[in-house]
């Protein structure tokens, strides 16, 4: 394995190292702005050669940004499948960008920003932070931006701005989304309400596995639509406020829970308690279900032995190529499955 | 009301496609849909389906537009939400609806320029705000001695003050 990558691999998740002001309901804010590069097409109509060209572009641009020595640069087709999961699990890269063709990254040492490039358009720019810090990531993916922007032209008009792969980016190129934890919300039937409210600010909310409808989980994310007719600046001012309100209200449904059925709550949290404790099998996404609703717990000071810094440690093994890679070992699914019961077991002291 | 068809009978049909979170409008006169085709005794949801379908291939006949950079025709970026250069934007212009793909009636770009390019006077107010900002910035930047961020801060402050000037 690639040492930048071995080593990215054994750290924690900077975007989940915090003691931020939500009590851990706004998990992680990211912002990500499209650009393409003035006088090429889009990926979506490039062959693999001018792709390839692309990523070479962009590559040597970064080599004369002051930033070149803070950056790791990887085409994602020279990667093993492993390295590459590693990046997804760490938010880094897509899903997209692994099936589709000659996708290039940039990752900042400490994760602090990467340039995710050829995915739906030649640069996508994306800066992730633990808790609320929408203003951190603009600031981050601002100065990026500024950098590239100085050394290479833009694809831009003055009437609609960025011009990217899909009209829902057109404008500004900014998403900006925010990654919440609404355990209470679901638990006391209020989730309706806070979907409706993201349709009547223009919001998307989406199930953490991206469905619309139907969630399995208690996470959730927040994204902004709109990338016309507002600055980027009022955009995330806005989209803050918002998401403010969404973490009042869940804050509410919180206390209202513990005052009014706190056994509804605690059945919850320790039933999870219990599956991560005694399972034999356990698969990636079910550990991380479990996981996040014992950092609600520990959020709520329920556990005096464990801490969400404990919890925030272990969410990141619980992706199969972090859990490989900690055990130096390549495991079929039911293997997997059968290592990460055992290393829960033996984190929570029962083997 | 006009057909969007003909532009000349009124619209007697209303059609409402829905593709994910984008929604489409058609309304036919009944001699565009070819209604005398239906009869009571035929009307299902086949026969139905038929209409609407020819209803459709008939848009696109008349409105089928290409992009003569890349070739992304109005088909392609019906079925897949994408368009394949800048200059699709004009090429396909009618088929691009941004108000309905961003759900606001303001279409127009009124957020950052990239460096260097040439600003509308429109633009200046907002970038007098981003030049304070900016300055601010650049103070603290050089206070927290991080020099390569206040480096690319005083290049950008630059740029912007020539454009504004």
């Amino acid at each position: 394995m690639k040492p930048f990558l071995k080593e990215l691999a054994a750290k924690p998740l900077p975007w989940l190292q915090s003691n931020d002001s939500t009590s851990g309901i706004a998990i992680s804010s990211r912002i990500r702005l499209a650009r393409n590069i003035k006088g090429r097409q889009f990926p979506y109509t490039l062959d693999s050669d001018s792709k390839v060209d692309v990523i070479d572009e962009v590559f040597e641009t970064i080599e004369n940004l002051p930033f070149r020595k803070k950056v790791n640069k990887f085409e994602l087709e020279n990667l093993s499948d492993i390295e590459k999961r590693i990046l997804l699990e760490r938010k880094i890269i897509t899903y997209d960008s692994i099936v589709s063709e000659e996708c290039g990254i940039a990752v900042e040492k400490h994760e602090k920003f990467s340039i995710l490039i050829n995915e739906d358009d030649h640069l996508h720019i994306q800066a992730i932070q633990a808790g609320l810090e929408l203003e951190k990531c603009w600031d981050s993916v601002e100065s990026i931006d500024d950098a590239f922007a100085s050394k290479l032209d833009y694809s831009f008009s003055n009437d609609y701005g960025y011009l990217t792969s899909s009209p829902a980016n057109v404008g500004t190129g900014m998403k900006a989304s925010v990654y919440l934890d609404l355990t209470a919300s679901l638990l006391t039937g209020q989730l309706p309400g806070i979907k409706q409210a993201c349709k009547v600010f223009g919001h998307v909310f989406m199930g953490d596995n991206n469905e619309d409808d139907n969630y399995c989980g208690t996470r959730f994310m927040i994204s902004t639509r709109k990338t016309l007719g507002l600055t980027e600046k009022d955009v995330i001012r806005e989209f803050k406020e918002f998401i403010q309100e969404v973490i009042k209200s869940e804050m509410k449904a919180r206390q209202k829970l513990i005052a009014d059925s706190p056994e509804k709550l605690l059945n919850h949290i320790s039933r999870a308690f219990g599956n991560l404790k005694y399972s034999c099998l356990l698969s990636e996404e079910e550990a991380w279900e479990l996981l996040y609703t014992l950092r609600t717990g520990t959020e709520l000071s329920l556990f005096d032995n464990i801490s969400a810094e404990d919890v925030n440690r272990l969410l990141i093994m619980c992706g199969d190529s972090h859990l490989q890679n900690a055990l130096e070992a390549s495991l079929d699914l039911e293997s997997l499955e059968i290592a990460r019961a055992e290393f829960f077991k033996k984190q929570f002291n029962l083997n | 009301m006009l057909c969007d068809l003909c532009k000349s009978n009124p619209a007697a049909i209303h059609i409402e496609k829905h593709n994910g979170e984008n929604r489409t409008q058609l309304k036919v006169c009944l001699d565009c849909a070819g209604i005398e085709k239906l009869s009571p005794e035929n009307l299902n949801g086949e026969s139905l389906q038929k209409l609407i379908n020819g209803i459709y291939a008939m848009q696109s006949q008349q409105t089928s537009s290409k992009c003569l950079t890349c070739g992304v025709d109005s088909d392609s970026f019906e079925r897949n939400g994408k368009v394949g250069c800048p200059d699709c934007y004009t090429y396909l212009s009618e088929n691009i609806n941004l108000s309905s793909w961003q759900k606001t009636p303001h279409t127009k770009h009124i957020g950052k320029t990239p460096y260097n390019y040439p600003m509308k006077t429109d633009m200046i107010d907002h970038k007098v705000e981003d030049l304070k900002e900016l300055e601010e910035k650049l103070v603290i930047c050089i206070s927290e001695e991080d020099y390569e961020k206040a480096a690319i801060l005083r290049d950008r402050i630059e740029e912007m003050k020539k454009a504004i000037s």
